[in-house]
């Protein structure tokens, strides 16, 4: 393989192995705070429906 | 999510069935576009850099998302210190919502800087000052988390976390300045430095500026949500006490004990 070609292959590896550690941070993380948004809508719903609307202060 | 414990508005028929409110609705559909245009910025708009190349991408996540973490803390411990003064509900779980998403923050600030660290120093992790520290400061919020889920009345519960969340602020303080302090793998400040000259500029400071506003603004969103559900709790945990109480003294009306000489 001529050496400007290894260059090459060589930065392209790199990058995207580079792009490997992008997408699993920001993959990682935004799932993980997606999913305890999620948690958080889903028992607000399952608390107020066991609540009278007089005693829900503070929500509007 | 406003107004002292003391006024409260009263009950209406536009309550919703949730946490959601109308601010919230509005505050969401903000923050779509927002979080949309902000990967955009850091994925794709901003150059690569010099010396990290296409990593560098992951400064516009890790550090909006320690800054949360920051003011999440921060908030946390000064509405402990009003809790001392007031000793309202309110105040307890601006408290208690503040703490619980630092957590999460702190939580991911550690992962993605753990994934960050990886391709820059050659390691995962590595017990060095900054590191340390902030685990550290997880291990605190998740004692106050602890603290929060000992049964006891309110007031004690209130005490108890907010003197736990005061130490928030010495901690974070330690975080901040440890690459000061002692010597660190981890970089220097790079915006907020004594000489007031950041080690970023162009789009890429720009970028960082507006990720910084974007996490703000999910930070206020998801704290009047959480504040709600943290509301809502006590709320339903306060009718099941009632509950409880009114069956056991049913109960002892039924054994007889409880009406004495109503019947001689």
């Amino acid at each position: 393989m001529s050496p400007i070609l290894a260059t090459l292959f060589a930065q392209i590896g790199d990058s995207s192995s580079q792009w490997g550690y992008v997408a699993a941070g920001y993959g990682i993380v935004l799932l993980g705070i997606a999913v305890y948004v999620l948690f958080v809508l889903r028992k607000g719903r399952q608390l107020s429906r066991q609540l009278d609307p007089e005693d829900r202060r503070w929500m509007s | 999510m406003s107004g002292d414990a003391s006024t409260g508005a009263g009950p209406s028929a536009s309550v919703p069935s949730g946490s959601g409110s109308r601010t919230t609705r509005v505050l969401a559909l903000l923050l779509v576009p927002a979080l949309a245009l902000w990967f955009y910025l850091a994925l794709v708009a901003s150059p690569a850099d010099v010396n990290q190349g296409e990593v560098v991408r992951l400064l516009y996540l890790h550090v909006p998302i320690v800054v949360v973490a920051y003011v999440a803390c921060f908030l946390a411990a000064g509405a402990s210190a009003v809790w001392f003064w007031k000793r309202t509900q309110w105040w307890d779980l601006v408290a208690a919502s503040s703490a619980e998403i630092a957590t999460v923050m702190v939580a991911a600030t550690l992962v993605v800087g753990s994934i960050y660290g990886r391709p820059t120093w050659g390691v995962y992790w590595t017990w060095d000052a900054r590191l340390t520290a902030t685990a550290m400061l997880m291990l605190l919020l998740l004692g106050y988390l602890a603290v929060r889920r000992i049964p006891a009345s309110p007031d004690v519960r209130g005490r108890r976390s907010a003197i736990v969340a005061m130490l928030f602020i010495p901690n974070i303080i330690v975080v901040n300045q440890s690459v000061n302090w002692w010597r660190s793998l981890h970089q220097e400040p790079t915006l907020f430095r004594l000489s007031l000259s950041p080690k970023i500029e162009g789009l890429m400071f720009f970028t960082l500026m507006y990720a910084f506003a974007v996490g703000i603004l999910f930070f206020a969103w998801l704290l009047v949500h959480r504040f709600r559900v943290a509301y809502l709790q006590d709320q339903v945990d306060a009718l099941g006490l009632d509950a409880a109480i009114e069956e056991r003294r049913d109960e002892g009306w039924d054994d007889g004990w409880a009406t004495g000489g109503a019947t001689s």
